[in-house]
């Protein structure tokens, strides 16, 4: 539909032709009365030649009208119908409220960083309440291990460990070639070909294989938790819980945190299997160490603690993800945005803070000599 | 009075269950329609039917065009023409109220910001929204000013139609007789045609000027509210013939 928009000045009147709505306005140039000769004494606006009117065109009509009252002329409306009149008068008075804008509240610099200090030590005391809460849970629950929620622990093992096992195979897999096809470059170099069993074996065993898993469930799990918790907050399903006498922590947060512990040890030995065979497949490609040679050479060159060590860490991680995930799903503040905002933030302080973790345990296993 | 939509031979099916059944209606322009049904009648599903959320067969015709099968031009032509308050709200969690309401005049026309806040604000005031709430998020408003909100946005673009699912639901006596108040005054003074599905019986009695009843997928009778009461079909009887419907026609049929 066509819409079709004028005003003109005729018979001492401002005579407004045509689709006087929000479609029609847009058509309207941006000070329609510049190009009219307007006299100084007091005007009429002829309304009878309007087709339709909206809220938006009265608003236009109002903003012509107050224009002229500033350059001191007198307004009338005339040829509107008793409709068209009651809705300029509902409009007059809605805008008469418009004029109490309350407006927003501009902070300098300074401002700013205090409150963000203060956001931030408070999101600290909320973390270490969460902690706090968590370590009592579990403390109770150990008591009472009848209450312990297996079923959903299982779940969680069943979710967020089995169906994990494919990406984790590939990947891991394809570091294990990634590694040994770099080093392997150095070690012809040397003819030292065969010490790529102990390269492999100690630094798969002790870093890769755990971080690579626990990296992988950051992305993965720690997003998931975030996103079902922070949905469940939105929705009052935590609030339904807690009025029904339960705690939230025992029937959501403790299951999800301890299925992870049990995890994802479990996925660090398959994921230092797979870097292994990766590895393998790689030493026999270009390296020319067979895998007999391989397999042979192994446990003379790593010992168990390699492995134990990685096995070790892995718990740890886990708890990290799982914590991270649950605390921003418990923070989400009932709106989309905080859903994603509390998501992106869970990964990266989960990735962040398993990379911490790993570097304080490598300061502590070598100031232990291990 | 013309009439603004027409409905014929509407057939849904959800999940194999055909839920709307060679279904007829006409709205009139200008009027109040409320729809009405037990729960599970698709009075929800035919709404979303009119707003083209939900496939069906049949011919729907709004403003004298046909709609269901139309090319998407026409459907977004039509769309601008109707403005939706969903049960809920739907108001855009991330977005402030006035920046909810400024939402669709911003995407629609190419007017001045300065004056898209304006005419966002007098919407704001129509509804009787006080302006201090422009800058709150969804989540910070009470269940009546989100319905007041969702009006808002609804009226942005100045619909002709106006669809309403459940208005009134989940407000307290006094904010559900105030919200009636305000459908009437913005059919008034906006010249509005409003379709509202509801379960108020004192919405239906204060505003509707009619009501489609809706059973076994179709419109069993639509007539005032006053007809409706003495309706032969046995399901129309049994709705109304409980106590709380009983109060309410006794208290506004004296009127």
């Amino acid at each position: 539909m066509k819409s079709y928009i004028n005003i003109t000045f005729e018979n001492n009147k401002l005579c407004l032709y045509g689709n006087w709505t929000l479609s029609g306005i847009e058509k309207l140039p941006k000070n329609p009365l510049k190009h009219l000769v307007l006299p100084t004494y007091p005007l009429k606006i002829d309304g009878s030649s309007i087709k339709s009117l909206d809220s938006a065109g009265v608003y236009t009509i109002e903003k012509i009208k107050r224009q002229l009252e500033n350059a001191n002329i007198t307004i009338e409306y005339v040829g509107f119908s008793q409709q068209q009149k009651t809705l300029i008068e509902i409009i007059h008075n809605a805008e008469t409220q418009t004029h109490f804008k309350s407006t927003l509240i501009k902070y300098t610099p300074i401002e700013k960083l205090g409150k963000e200090v203060v956001a931030k030590f408070k999101e600290f005391m909320l973390w270490m309440n969460f902690i706090g809460e968590f370590s009592i849970t579990t403390i109770k629950l150990l008591a009472k291990p009848w209450l312990i929620p297996w079923k959903s622990i299982i779940a969680t093992i069943d979710f967020m460990g089995i169906r994990a096992l494919p990406i984790i195979a590939v990947l891991s897999f394809l570091i294990g070639v990634v590694l040994t096809y770099q080093i392997g470059v150095q070690l012809t170099q040397y003819g030292a070909n065969i010490y790529i069993v102990a390269f492999l074996g100690i630094s798969i065993l002790r870093e890769f294989g755990p971080l690579l898993a626990s990296i992988i469930l950051a992305g993965r799990t720690s997003s998931a938790y975030t996103a079902q918790l922070g949905l469940m907050k939105a929705n009052e399903e935590i609030d339904a819980l807690k009025t029904m006498g339960f705690s939230p922590l025992e029937l959501l947060i403790f299951p999800r945190i301890v299925g992870l512990i049990i995890a994802m040890p479990l996925l660090t030995v398959w994921s230092d299997i797979f870097g292994l065979l990766g590895g393998m497949f790689m030493s026999k490609a270009s390296l020319g160490v067979s895998m007999e040679t391989f397999i042979q050479q192994f446990p003379q060159n790593v010992t168990l603690s390699s492995f134990m060590i990685g096995i070790g860490k892995a718990p740890v991680f886990a708890l990290i993800i799982a914590a991270v995930g649950c605390y921003h799903g418990l923070k989400v503040a009932g709106s989309a945005t905080s859903i994603g905002e509390n998501t992106t933030k869970s990964v990266v302080l989960a990735i962040f803070l398993i990379i911490i973790a790993d570097a304080i345990f490598s300061v502590i296993f070598s100031y232990l000599g291990i | 009075m013309s009439t603004i939509i027409e409905i014929q031979n509407l057939n849904v099916t959800l999940n194999g269950l055909n839920v709307l059944h060679e279904l007829h209606l006409s709205i009139n322009e200008g009027e109040i329609l409320a729809i009405v049904g037990g729960s599970g009648a698709g009075k929800t599903t035919l709404l979303r039917t009119i707003l083209l959320l939900v496939p069906a067969t049949g011919s729907i015709k709004v403003l004298g065009t046909e709609i269901l099968h139309a090319s998407t031009v026409v459907q977004q032509w039509i769309r601008s023409y109707w403005g939706v308050m969903f049960q809920q709200g739907a108001l855009f969690s991330s977005l402030t109220l006035l920046e909810n309401i400024m939402f669709p005049l911003r995407q629609e026309t190419s007017l001045p910001l300065a004056d898209i806040e304006e005419l966002a604000r007098i919407k704001l005031a129509l509804v009787g929204l006080k302006q201090d709430a422009a800058h709150r998020y969804p989540a910070e408003l009470s269940g009546g000013m989100k319905k007041r909100a969702a009006i808002a946005r609804a009226l942005a673009l100045d619909p002709k139609l106006l669809f309403l699912d459940e208005p009134t639901a989940g407000l307290d006596p006094h904010s559900g007789s105030e919200f009636d108040e305000l459908v009437l005054d913005l059919r008034q003074s906006l010249n509005l045609t409003v379709v509202m599905v509801t379960h108020d019986l004192d919405s239906l009695w204060r505003i509707s000027d009619r009501v489609a009843f809706l059973g076994k997928g179709q419109v069993l009778d639509c007539a005032p509210i006053k007809q409706l009461m003495h309706a032969k079909d046995p399901v129309i009887i049994d709705y109304f013939s409980d106590n709380r419907a009983k109060m309410a026609a006794e208290k506004y049929s004296s009127e």
